[in-house]
């Protein structure tokens, strides 16, 4: 699929015209004849542009509009209900179309008004979509020529109720109603130029039959004025307002070529020979509720697209993995090259550093050296002796009367720079006076602090424990009374 | 494959082939990448010690001369190498002989590696001597530091002073360098 590429395709019963549009621009504007020239230059145009869609607007005077107000419904429910409603209105052709028009407020007729609308000549368009079949090209959508013109009306901001197109085509006279800026009936008349010597005046008698048909149509009453809105794009409509009157109930405005072009932004030779391009650009724009495509070409459609989206998302895939790839691997490629110059830097760095070293026993020899000094330095603070403490501990005691030490216990601490002892000890002649123990306990421990100023010596067990939250048990006379105590000797901070 | 219409299934097919393709030479490159990117991490770290290495050679060369002393003290002591069990157990018995111990009694751990130092390794010996009062046990260190080739410290002592005599238990451990 060429994306962003359609052609556009006109029929009518005299011709047919196309276009390619481009990124929402047309160009090769060409006429194509009616019946088997124009069907041959068809297909050598769908041979020049494979794979891609086509969306059609159909001009003819078989066409059917009819206004319905259906049961206000939601989603499947509408849509059921409104093929149900086209099945029944438009039951002799395939294409046709709902196309909602807001909500009735009338009380009497409350619901959603519809317009249906329909082509019942199919044969009319079966050559162009065989031709297409075989070409494998896809149908974008089929619309009717006045389904265009509600977008035209939006484009020049035409905001009057009521409001009646004309415009000269090349099968005849194309007259379109619309009601506050939406389609309500349009008609096809054919031009007969034999009758008349100005050909306009057989125009003027068409736009007053087509407001005599809105009348018997009940959509405009008799003594309505009516905004007729000529679209000139050939500039050949302007003596048309001599024909018609304000005083026999028109409002006649032109809408020219210059106009057309600037609103539209269309190419200054597009409208010059056929009034066919006007429409084939709003063909790009054609709302999709107003396409007559059948359901089965509708689904023909979405696989097509799917298909091509399936295709082009794995281009995409493909491509983003190839772009992703290439990028991966040129990073590879730089961040082996920046590889290749460290370790290079390295080596030079290191056979430097060789040469440097060897007169001092290479390189693996200073490592050892200064390792085996580091090793040594984090062992030398450890070298810490026990016999000043302890010796410290059992003066202390032996100066002390009535105490004998049992057991002293020095630790060369891991995690700090000091030593602690732990001293345990008895009072072996202990006769029941805890207050005499408690002093002589308290005794030595201030004896002990004396001797080393470096250290903090602390009571971690008396004899008794006499805090008042404690309870106390025991028997005096008929044995030894024991009297141990616990002296903890730590570095002060 | 009845799950899609025909029309669909080479699109669906073309659609996985892509997204599997691509993203299995995606992955493949992305690995390579992050492989490429290891190795450039590992050599810029190499090359940063290396610089590193070559900056501080002068401060090493003076370090190492400033060093020699202790590094040549620290050969003669016995840190360096293999342990010298033998000597330090020979070196007991003749100290139980110059002290006049009744008895000496010892317990040696297997070596093991100290987390203080690369290469650094420590052996426990845990010695009971008897009688072993506080200046007997400072003379036993003493000695045994002078004579025994090998380093030690002191990692606990245990004194149990009674009426009897004294008896002394400590915890040494003795330190070597074999790293390489």
């Amino acid at each position: 699929m060429r994306f962003g590429r359609r052609l556009l395709l006109y029929l009518s019963a005299a011709g047919a015209s196309c276009a390619l549009q481009r990124n929402g621009q047309l160009s090769e504007v060409q006429y194509l004849p009616s019946e088997e020239e124009g069907w041959e230059s068809f297909n050598a145009l769908l041979k020049a542009h494979p794979d891609t869609a086509v969306a059609i607007a159909v001009d003819s005077v078989d066409e059917l509009y009819r206004g319905e107000i259906l049961p206000r419904a939601w989603g499947r429910d509408r849509a059921e209900m409104a093929q149900r409603r086209l099945r029944q209105v438009v039951h002799q052709s395939p294409y046709r179309a709902a196309l909602r028009q807001g909500h009735e407020r009338n009380a009497a007729t409350r619901g959603d008004r519809y317009l249906i609308m329909g082509l019942s000549n199919p044969e009319q368009i079966r050559p162009w979509l065989d031709i297409m079949h075989l070409r494998g090209s896809p149908l974008a959508g089929i619309w009717l020529l006045p389904a265009l013109s509600a977008n035209l009306v939006r484009r020049f901001h035409l905001r009057d109720p009521r409001l009646l197109l004309v415009s000269e085509q090349t099968g005849g006279l194309r007259l379109t109603y619309l009601e506050s800026g939406e389609l309500r009936f349009s008609r096809l008349a054919p031009v007969d130029g034999s009758q008349h010597e100005n050909p306009l005046e057989g125009y003027a008698e068409e736009i007053e039959r087509t407001r005599q048909a809105l009348v018997g149509q009940r959509l405009i009453t008799r003594e309505e004025k009516i905004k007729v809105v000529l679209i000139d794009p050939l500039n050949t409509l302007n003596e048309l307002h001599g024909f018609l009157l304000e005083a026999a109930g028109f409002q006649c405005i032109s809408i020219n070529r210059s106009r057309l072009q600037e609103a539209l932004k269309l190419p200054h030779a597009l409208l010059t020979e056929s009034a066919d391009a006007l429409y084939l650009s709003l063909l790009s724009r054609a709302p999709a509720s107003a396409n007559l495509s059948t359901a089965e070409q509708r689904a023909n459609s979405r696989a097509f697209w799917l298909r091509r989206g399936l295709l082009f998302a794995a281009a995409a895939w493909l491509t983003l993995s190839v772009a992703g790839v290439l990028l991966l691997l040129g990073d590879t490629w730089r961040l082996g090259v920046q590889s290749n110059a460290l370790q290079a830097q390295a080596m030079a760095d290191r056979a430097r550093e060789t040469e440097l070293l060897a007169a001092a026993g290479g390189v693996s020899q200073i490592r050892r050296r200064l390792a085996a000094v580091a090793a040594w330095n984090a062992v030398r603070p450890r070298d810490r002796q026990p016999a000043a403490l302890l010796d410290a501990a059992l003066a202390a005691g032996d100066s002390i009367g009535g105490i004998q030490l049992t057991r002293l216990t020095w630790r060369n601490n891991d995690n700090s720079e000091a030593t602690s002892l732990s001293i345990e000890g008895d009072l072996p002649a202990f006769s029941g006076d805890y207050r005499a123990a408690h002093a002589r306990i308290a005794a030595l421990a201030l004896r002990l602090g004396e001797k080393l100023p470096n250290y903090r010596v602390a009571v971690a067990a008396w004899p008794l424990n006499a805090q008042s939250g404690e309870e106390l048990e025991g028997a005096i006379g008929g044995g030894g009374i024991d009297a141990h105590f616990q002296l903890r000797v730590s570095a002060k901070p | 494959m009845n799950l899609l219409p025909a029309p669909l299934r080479l699109p669906a097919i073309g659609f996985a082939a892509a997204l599997v393709l691509g993203s299995g030479v995606f992955y493949l490159a992305l690995d390579a990448r992050m492989a490429s990117k290891t190795r450039q991490l590992a050599a810029q770290t190499a090359a940063d010690l290396a610089a590193r290495d070559l900056r501080q050679t002068p401060q090493r060369l003076a370090q190492d001369r400033a060093q020699s002393a202790t590094h040549a003290h620290l050969r003669a002591a016995g840190f360096l190498g293999e342990e010298d069990r033998l000597d330090w157990l020979s070196n007991l018995a003749r100290l139980r002989d110059s002290l006049d111990l009744q008895q000496v009694s010892w317990r040696l751990a297997p070596r093991a590696a100290s987390p203080l130092s690369p290469g650094l390794y420590s052996s426990a010996m845990v010695i009971a001597i008897a009688p072993g009062d506080a200046r007997r046990l400072e003379q036993f260190l003493e000695q045994l530091r002078v004579h025994a080739h090998g380093h030690f410290t002191v990692r606990d002592c245990t004194l149990l002073p009674d009426s009897g005599g004294r008896s002394t238990s400590c915890t040494l451990d003795w330190w070597t360098w074999n790293g390489q």
